[in-house]
């Protein structure tokens, strides 16, 4: 039963916990009936007094029948209102319950993973979650707080303070995108619990909690297979201890049998493009759930227009990898696009591939012996594995110097710097190269007769500025000892991903006279300190039969260094005349290019980030979306950094950066605005989705309420639909308006008390 | 005398069989020897004539104007004899009521105040008559002072039954003009009527220059209106029934019978006229006694 009572533009309903007890109005003729019975059965008297009687009665008529109805009202009212009190009464808003003085926090999270953009019809499930927060809003009552938690990952709280105001609440909802990102239900959880230990010491009247998880319940977001005990086990008691504050509510808008297909993955075997060949990609198309799917068509896209297009069958398995080639025609940060045609999830129907597009690699030689191009250069070989064919206008073109030059040198013009049997490095040239490498550069080290490993170990295996150490372990002594067999450490490298399977190269049998020690396990025992991070996630890439490393590789800063500890030319290892030579240092120097391309190919949520030179000075960029809106970011410069940031990826897309043209460049030595532009590299960065979220499957209620959330109380609903909030979990206050009412009671039992003692109709 | 009976408890008077029995314990308890005949020793003149009415003594019709007239007068004369009392005794409907708290009806209880008036007055050989009426006089008894005549009072009170409903006014007014003696007159009714009328037949007394008493006899009910349960009054003397809410109208009723009240003693006062309030719930005797022994003091002063 719902009483209406219109009033101020304000719809007030009533709702009933118990109402059966409703029946019990009728109770409230009783008064009535026993006024009529008492009127029926009377004592009988003779009267000889009966003018003064009926003189009485002539006065008194009128006032007693006002009397006997005001008071007969005021007992009817009395028992209608015992009766409404036991049924007791729950405000309503538009389906609502809620006590009334009582204000509740309503925590909106809404599922922001991008398998809520599937759109069956005219909307997404992102937009039938919003439509549904908005109608949760605009049910609740007056006073209530709101607050949005968008389940992203990262999580991302969108209003962390109580909103009272509905319609700015709302503002914020619609204009709510969805990220293109995954869920991350247990940081999410944790978010939403700091959202509520804010909310109790800000707004302590928010009595009442309740959270509505908004969600298609994709598996990804919601299973918590794969993650750690630990994990498991903090979401576990967190959802208890919000399950016994607040009310949980899951709104489900996902639909079990929803069929996707994506392009999961976009990938190059070069790390860069050029303009004299064809750029290989390959691309894996998968079907979600894994079924065969015939004809299936695949484009590929680059600057805006179809450049190919294929057809396949999509095999039972429901993965498939196809192979697109194309030339660029111009240098630069391009970008590739593998799409497959709409179903009714685009998100990931697309996949971006930003691939550096160059006319030529600057790399420098360090000749460390001799002369530049002398027969007994350290670099004579090196130099020639870097560029076997010159005179066939090389993209690689090494610039060899010696030494004594190194100092002179900008580093930052060269995608990687060689140092072949250099003796020893002075302090400001250990800090130049590690300048070099937190900007970015690699470096990679020959070994030789002329290195003095205490001098290298002093400067290069100390931290320099920006927390970079070069030399990742303890180098040295100098084993004198022929060895003829590499291991390849089963080819886990990516270095050497070119030869497995191609033993007969001649890598594993390459002999090696001499090497040095580097002997990464004393890595922490450096007299410097405790091991700085390039040490500890230095990789052995290639190493000798008796186990000393002969390659080893390690991220430092922004770039990476290798160390090769053997000589760069034939004087400790026969390495420069085996054929597997040319093909390791081009490989090595792919490699370490790599690093741009996986800087300008990230995932969503990950920041954009680079550095400008440090000669630019602090300056402004602009960022354009995928959307085509436009953010400006300011670069920083710190410790000779010269960095800027972008966080805001949530949407998969390319973004595209350039140096603002009204910026103000704050150094003197600064490069016009026009230079400036063109020194902002990379300028186009590549975000994709993470292709785990593609998969649709949703969990099921068994899942949900035994494996995500076993013993957690919460209500799930195919569609929101009002609930009795009191029936869930958190403390349950009395009823007010059942209270109140008991209140009028006493109330009116009062006056009618005075009432009849006043008129006479008790003694 | 811890087991003597209190006959001035009505109730005990009450239970008391025969009227007679019932004046002499009121009597002999309290009254006697108190009342002084302020008419005493008066020489007897001739002063009018009067027309016949039934209960006449025949010895004072004026042969002479009859014969003349051929209708029947009295000779009426200022006596010289003592005192002759008068009691008007209701007999009206209303006058057979008792309420809940008393131990006998108004008329019960005004009877025996008649008779223990008139066993006072035959105690000090003066004359008492006695006449019953409701709209119209229902008996009289000549004034008298022997033994026989005492008996005769008191069969014609025992026999006067409840009658109809009461017109005081106009029998005030005949039995005025029919007393013509001066005496004391003491009426003894509820005076259920116009107060107004009825103060102008008493008045009509006062004007014969009798001394009149009024013994008001009301019962605790008319005056306390003591009723809780809805009640359905049995209208008397030709009133419709009235069904009512006691508690809600009883402030009203008291202060309706109050004014009243307030009116008819304002009257009597006025007019001279003795008034006495007789609730049938307080004791005969005392209530006797404290008005003789009042009116004695006042005609000593």
């Amino acid at each position: 039963m719902v009483l209406n009572v219109v009033g101020d533009m304000t719809l007030f309903a009533f709702a009933f916990a118990h109402p059966a007890m409703l029946a019990w109005l009728a109770a409230a003729a009783v008064p009535i009936l026993i006024h009529l019975w008492s009127r029926r059965r009377y004592q009988e008297t003779p009267w000889a007094a009966m003018e003064y009687l009926a003189a009485a009665l002539r006065q008194r008529r009128r006032t007693l029948l006002f009397e006997h109805w005001l008071l007969l009202a005021i007992r009817t009212l009395v028992v209608a209102l015992v009766v409404l009190a036991v049924a007791e009464p729950v405000e309503e808003r538009g389906g609502l319950a809620a006590a009334p003085g009582e204000r509740t926090h309503r925590v909106l999270v809404l599922d922001g993973s991008f398998s809520m953009g599937y759109t069956i019809g005219e909307k997404s499930r992102f937009e039938q979650a919003k439509e549904l927060a908005a109608r949760i809003v605009r049910a609740s009552a007056p006073g209530d707080g709101f607050t949005l938690v968008l389940m992203s990952a990262p999580p991302r709280i969108v209003i962390g303070q109580p909103s009272l105001a509905p319609s700015e609440f709302l503002r914020e909802v619609e204009l709510l995108e969805l990220p293109h990102s995954t869920a991350d239900l247990p940081e999410t959880l944790r978010q939403v619990e700091q959202v509520l230990l804010a909310a109790r010491r800000e707004q302590p009247r928010l009595t009442r909690e309740v959270i509505y998880f908004v969600t298609d319940l994709g598996r990804v977001g919601w299973s918590l297979e794969g993650k750690d005990a630990a994990t498991v086990a903090e979401f576990r008691s967190r959802s208890e201890r919000l399950a016994e504050a607040a009310s949980l509510v899951v709104i489900d808008v996902g639909q079990a049998d929803a069929e996707n297909v994506a392009v999961t993955n976009i990938r190059s075997r070069r790390p860069f493009a050029t303009l004299t060949r064809d750029f290989e990609i390959e691309a894996t198309l998968r079907s979600f759930p894994p079924r065969a799917r015939p004809g299936q068509s695949v484009e590929l896209w680059a600057e805006g227009r179809r450049v190919a297009r294929q057809v396949l069958d999509l095999p039972a398995a429901g993965e498939v990898k196809i192979k697109f080639f194309h030339r660029f025609e111009s240098a630069g940060d391009r970008v590739l696009e593998v799409r497959v045609p709409g179903d009714a999830l685009e998100i990931d129907n697309r996949r971006w591939l930003a691939v550096p597009v160059k006319a030529s690699v600057p790399v420098l030689c360090v000749e460390g012996r001799s002369t530049a191009g002398a027969k007994d250069a350290a670099t004579r070989y090196l130099a020639l594995a870097l560029s076997p064919r010159p005179e066939e206008s090389p993209l690689v073109r090494p610039e060899v110097v010696v030494e004594s030059r190194l100092p002179e040198m900008e580093l930052d013009r060269y995608e990687c710097v060689f140092l072949a049997d250099v003796a020893q490095f002075t302090s400001a040239e250990a800090r130049l190269l590690g300048r070099y490498v937190a900007h970015g550069g690699n470096l990679v080290f020959f070994l030789g007769d002329r290195v003095q490993a205490e001098r290298y170990q002093a400067e290069l295996g100390k931290d320099q500025p920006l927390g970079i150490r070069l030399l990742p372990g303890q180098l040295g002594p100098t084993v004198d000892r022929v060895e003829t067999r590499l291991d390849p450490l089963g080819y886990r490298h990516p270095v050497l991903d070119a030869f497995r399977g191609r033993e007969r190269s001649g890598l594993l049998t390459v002999p090696v006279l001499k090497h040095m020690r580097l002997d990464l396990a004393e890595a922490g025992d450096s007299p410097v300190g405790a091991a700085s991070s390039s040490a500890a996630t230095a990789r052995v890439v290639l190493a000798l039969a008796s186990g000393d490393p002969l390659v080893v590789e390690a991220p430092a800063g922004r770039g990476r260094v290798v160390w090769v500890t053997t000589s760069a030319d034939t004087s400790w290892t026969y390495l420069p005349l085996w054929p597997s030579y040319v093909p390791l240092i081009q490989e090595m120097l792919d490699f370490l290019i790599r690093g741009q391309l996986e800087r300008q190919n990230i995932g969503v949520g990950e920041p954009l980030n680079a550095l400008l030179p440090a000669t630019l000075g602090e300056m402004s960029l602009e960022v354009r979306d995928p959307r085509g809106r436009v953010e400006t970011v300011r670069s920083r410069r710190e410790d000779d950094r010269n960095a800027w940031s972008f966080a805001e990826t949530w949407i998969s897309g390319v973004y595209s950066v350039e140096a603002k043209t009204a910026d103000t460049v704050t150094s003197s030595q600064s490069p016009g605005t026009d230079d400036a532009a063109a020194l902002v590299r990379p300028n186009v960065f590549a975000v994709n989705v993470d292709p785990a979220e593609s998969d649709l499957t949703p969990l099921n209620m068994e899942e949900l309420r035994n494996e995500t959330w076993p013993g957690v109380p919460f209500v799930h609903q195919r569609s929101w639909e009002p609930i009795d909030e009191r029936t869930l979990g958190g403390t349950v206050p009395s009823n007010p308006w059942a209270k109140n009412l008991l209140g009028g009671v006493m109330v009116l039992l009062l006056v009618e008390t005075f009432l009849a003692r006043r008129f006479g109709h008790y003694d | 005398m811890e087991n003597s009976p209190n006959y001035f408890d009505p109730q005990v008077l009450a239970r008391l069989e025969g009227l007679s029995l019932r004046a002499r314990r009121i009597v002999e308890g309290y009254v006697a020897g108190l009342h002084h005949s302020p008419y005493h020793g008066f020489s007897i003149e001739f002063a009018e004539h009067r027309e016949y009415a039934p209960g006449d003594d025949l010895r004072y019709l004026d042969w002479k104007v009859f014969g003349r007239t051929d209708k029947f007068y009295l000779k009426q004369f200022e006596e010289e004899t003592n005192l002759i009392c008068t009691l008007l005794l209701d007999v009206s409907e209303s006058m057979a009521y008792r309420g809940p708290a008393a131990a006998m009806s108004k008329l019960d209880y005004a009877r025996s105040a008649a008779a223990a008036l008139a066993y006072l007055v035959l105690q000090q050989q003066d004359c008492v008559g006695l006449t019953t009426f409701d709209h119209q006089v229902r008996a009289t008894v000549r004034p008298g002072s022997t033994p026989a005549h005492w008996k005769e009072l008191i069969r014609v009170m025992e026999e006067s039954s409840p009658g109809r409903e009461t017109a005081l006014a106009p029998i005030f007014h005949e039995l005025a003009e029919r007393t013509r003696r001066r005496g004391v007159v003491i009426v003894l009714s509820d005076l259920f009527d116009e107060v107004e009328a009825v103060l102008t037949g008493l008045k009509h007394f006062r004007h014969r220059r009798h001394d009149v008493i009024l013994f008001h006899v009301l019962d605790p009910a008319e005056l306390d209106f003591p009723f809780h349960d809805v009640t359905r009054f049995r209208g008397l003397e030709g009133w419709n029934d009235l069904v009512v809410e006691p508690r809600a109208l009883r402030q009203a009723y008291l202060k309706q019978f109050e004014n009243y009240l307030r009116r008819l003693q304002q009257g009597c006062r006025a007019a001279q006229i003795d008034y006495v309030l007789l609730r049938t719930d307080r004791s005969l005797g005392l209530a006797l006694a404290s008005y003789l022994a009042a009116r004695l003091r006042r005609s000593r002063m």
